[in-house]
């Protein structure tokens, strides 16, 4: 039997579906890949396999955040905000090094308009803590690493969308409206550094087997 | 009486058709081909598992299969609440519809 991907299969279960049904719905999966692998061609098969799990995504997430009780949520919330700290602590080291530099170079954030440079360089440093802080999500979160990532995805997202709105009408004219940018560069890393953890450790446990 | 979806009205019935062979995929394919909707894996699983929380359906898994890459099937059957439930959604339709025969009748449209 060809075997689906192994990367995709790692994605679902990391949703958070319950154990008794991941299986059983990883099963069905398996075993229409296969058909499909024996009709239409491994690559066609592969290419449902992954269209599949990105329509089934969503159901799976809605539905282990619906499943989540008050101690369920603590927890989700625990993991997100220790995984945050973790990130603050690993980007402050390099940010430093950064910003010892630019001084030294006579680089000095000021009251100015922010232009286009230093609104890539505040994109820059969102997409990197975004991705860490989803890539140690999904690290510390055993359960549903996945769906706790795309969860934090949401809450980085939404806040510069606060703070930029809190900021109009000057957020909007020149290289400030770049910066709304801001919330789907954010929410976009975030995930991606997910996605990165739960891909990479399932290519891990192919290896270990 | 637990209130129904029309996603999860569709499943029951699919339930009750199928049988012995009410199994995920089964059910799936018999939902798909009659709404002429593909309807995701992860849409079926959760809301087959809605069902059975509700008390509608009861499952039980067989043997792993070697098709299935290892992976055991979770059959599905009925329970009395659950053919409770789908009388009950057959009479309240039932009575919605009463009296529209002859308005949609081809010749009147």
């Amino acid at each position: 039997m060809i075997a689906p991907p192994r990367a995709a299969e790692r994605i679902l279960e990391a949703l958070g579906a319950r154990s008794e049904f991941a299986d059983a719905l990883l099963g069905d999966l398996a075993e229409e890949y296969a058909e499909r692998a024996a009709h239409e061609g491994a690559r066609a098969a592969r290419r449902w396999y992954w269209a599949e799990t990105w329509r089934s995504g969503p159901h799976i997430a809605r539905n282990w955040a619906r499943g989540l009780g008050l101690r369920g949520w603590r927890h989700a919330a625990g993991v997100m905000a220790s995984a945050y700290a973790l990130m603050l602590v690993t980007l402050m080291v390099p940010l430093g090094l950064v910003m010892s530099i630019m001084y030294a170079y006579g680089v000095r954030p000021g009251p100015h308009a922010p232009s286009i440079a230093s609104v890539s360089f505040v994109l820059t440093v969102g997409a990197v803590g975004g991705a860490l802080s989803g890539y140690y999500t999904a690290w510390l979160e055993r359960r549903a690493p996945l769906a706790c990532a795309a969860i934090l995805a949401i809450v980085l997202g939404a806040f510069p969308i606060v703070a930029l709105t809190a900021n109009m009408p000057s957020t909007l004219h020149g290289p400030a409206a770049l910066q709304w940018l801001q919330p789907f560069v954010v929410s976009l890393s975030t995930l991606a550094g997910g996605l990165l953890r739960v891909t990479r450790h399932s290519e891990a446990l192919a290896r270990d087997c | 009486m637990p209130s129904l979806g029309p996603l999860e009205l569709t499943i029951l019935l699919a339930v009750a058709r199928l049988g012995d062979d009410a199994h995920g995929l089964a059910i799936r394919r018999d939902i798909s081909a009659r709404t002429r909707h593909a309807y995701s894996v992860g849409a079926v699983y959760t809301t087959l598992q809605r069902l059975q929380d509700k008390g509608l359906l009861a499952s039980f898994t067989t043997e792993p299969l070697p098709v299935r890459g290892g992976r055991s099937r979770r059959q599905y059957t009925l329970t009395t609440a659950g053919r409770r439930a789908m009388r009950e959604a057959e009479r309240r339709a039932a009575n919605v519809w009463a009296g529209l025969g002859s308005p949609l009748s081809p010749e009147r449209a």
